[in-house]
């Protein structure tokens, strides 16, 4: 399809006004509803595309998202500290999850992030396999957009599994 | 007892041996010695809760040693609850690693006291950071306005050094041409003396003859002054000094082996001072150079036997311009020995001389063997 043709290239004005729109009830939707968005979602594309398929899109849009919210909220980094803390911010101040480093070797390109509550996973129920697919996209595209590198990004712990904790591996290609 | 009976007592006391076993593996660390469960459905639960509980064991061990690379072997509420703490110990460590590396600008969230506690700590170090940075930009400043002063300086004592070689030159150039002139008045005046019949030019002429003389001194006196303070210091007999007066009053020297440590013009003052005998002291026959200790110092006095210094006159003596000839003898003297931390004063009772008396202070003595 050519982008002449498309109706929904993301742009952060997608977002919108919030205050202009949402006067009364304010910017923030319940959990339940972000969640219920994303699993209905999940399960038609899941129905269309199959498992591989809907994981590929989740992906991909996680990393589009990461991308867009570097760009337009965290910006300028100058260093990882820098990057760390504009994370963890940006991610506590919109309710997405507690973010935290467990290891960092920058030089080798690889990390280990953390994030707790989760507004993804936290509180599924244990279903044996990793479910945040989005979340391994939205770092990537973290990743990418302040290294201008490509980053490989596997959950190898999270809430579904039992473990309480979303864990990343994550590698530059 | 019935079959049922049996049965269910059995399965009471497999439950309650694989109870005390787990209570056992809690408590010590390990099952007790009899793990023999009947019923294999249990003995299997059994089992496997054992080995959880001593999974969850080893994980904690290895976490409270502070080895957190081990991952947490199960999964669960309680391996989750050992994860979160893995994680969060992960975490701090990576922290505590870049303050190390001196990043100050991290912060915990959601740890309760420990955030609190944590993020008050890393506030402090910032904020001692932050004085301490101003307090390095502020000694920059300075050091870079101490850069300037002594630069500035620099520059001034070179203007100072190029404007004292300039009058140097000037002030021989001039000294030496007046010299040249003052000799060619003293000859004519040399020369006119026999033709002076008239007694009053004769007069006229002597007194001409005196200004050359004070003129010839007050050059000389020039010289010696630009001199002063040029040459360092030197360590110089008195008695050497003494011994080159002109014939006059017969000069003591009371100050054998005595050594001072001056300017090199310090025979200039003790010969100002026996010209100052000469032409003051009204007739003095006898001067006497002698020494003694004050304290630490040593006072060297001069005293000559003629009419003194009248009180009135004490303080004002050693002023540039005091004085009945060039007023420009104990001048020099003052400002000879002080360059070398030496004093000088008048104490002599008018009527029996004048005695002056130079204050060495230690370190600028010493008797020779």
């Amino acid at each position: 399809m050519g982008s002449e043709e498309r109706r929904y290239e993301f742009s952060w004005d997608l977002l919108g006004d919030l205050e202009l729109g949402r006067p009364n009830l304010g910017p923030s939707v319940g959990l339940e509803v972000y969640r219920l968005m994303q699993y209905s979602m999940r399960d038609v594309l899941e129905q269309r595309l199959g498992t591989e398929g809907a994981d590929r899109v989740f992906f991909d849009s996680g990393k589009l998202a990461g991308m867009k919210l570097f760009e337009n909220v965290i910006k300028g980094c100058d260093d990882l500290s820098q990057f760390v803390s504009a994370v963890q911010n940006a991610l506590k101040e919109l309710g997405i999850g507690i973010f935290r480093v467990e290891r960092s070797e920058p030089d080798m390109g690889s990390f280990v992030f953390s994030v707790f509550e989760d507004a993804d996973c936290s509180g599924l129920p244990d279903i044996d396999h990793t479910v945040c697919t989005y979340d391994e996209g939205f770092i990537a595209g973290l990743m990418e957009a302040f290294t201008g590198e490509e980053y490989d990004v596997k959950e190898v712990d999270c809430w579904c599994t039992g473990d309480r904790t979303c864990r990343f591996a994550v590698e530059r290609v | 007892m019935s079959g049922g009976a049996n049965m269910e007592e059995s399965g009471r006391e497999d439950a309650l041996k694989a109870l005390d076993n787990l209570e056992s593996v809690l408590l010590k660390g390990r099952p007790g010695a009899d793990e023999a469960i009947s019923d294999p459905e249990v003995h299997e639960r059994y089992e496997k809760l054992r080995d959880q509980l001593k999974e969850a064991q080893r994980s904690l061990r290895e976490l409270s040693a502070g080895r957190l690379s081990e991952s947490i072997g199960s999964r669960g509420y309680t391996f989750g609850l050992l994860n979160n703490l893995q994680s969060n110990l992960l975490h701090l460590t990576w922290q505590a690693k870049q303050i190390a590396s001196g990043d100050l600008t991290q912060r915990i969230d959601f740890l309760d006291e420990f955030s609190e506690s944590f993020n008050k700590m890393t506030a402090a170090l910032e904020e001692n950071r932050r004085q301490l940075e101003e307090r390095r930009a502020e000694l920059e400043e300075l050091n870079r306005s101490l850069k300037d002063e002594v630069e500035e300086r620099r520059r001034a004592e070179e203007r100072l050094a190029m404007a004292n070689h300039k009058l140097k030159i000037l002030s021989s150039v001039t000294r030496h041409d007046a010299l040249n002139q003052l000799t060619v008045l003293q000859g004519y005046l040399e020369l006119a003396e026999p033709m002076a019949e008239d007694a009053k030019l004769r007069r006229y002429m002597e007194r001409m003859d005196v200004a050359a003389d004070i003129i010839a001194e007050l050059i000389d006196f020039g010289k010696k002054y630009e001199m002063l303070g040029t040459e360092g210091e030197r360590w110089a007999s008195l008695s050497g000094i003494l011994a080159a007066m002109d014939p006059g009053p017969q000069v003591h020297d009371g100050c054998a082996g005595v050594e001072v440590l001056a300017d090199p013009l310090l025979d200039k003052v003790f010969y100002n001072l026996y010209d100052n005998t000469l032409r003051h002291s009204g007739g003095a026959s006898r001067v006497d150079v002698s020494n003694r200790l004050d304290g630490d110092d040593l006072l060297i006095v001069w005293q000559d036997d003629g009419q003194g210094v009248p009180e009135s006159e004490k303080e004002r003596i050693f002023e540039r311009g005091v004085g009945k000839n060039t007023g420009l003898g104990l001048f020099l003297i003052k400002e000879i020995l002080e360059i070398s931390g030496i004093g000088i004063a008048e104490r002599g009772t008018p009527g029996e001389g004048a005695r002056f008396e130079m204050r060495v202070p230690a370190g600028r003595w010493r008797y020779s063997d």
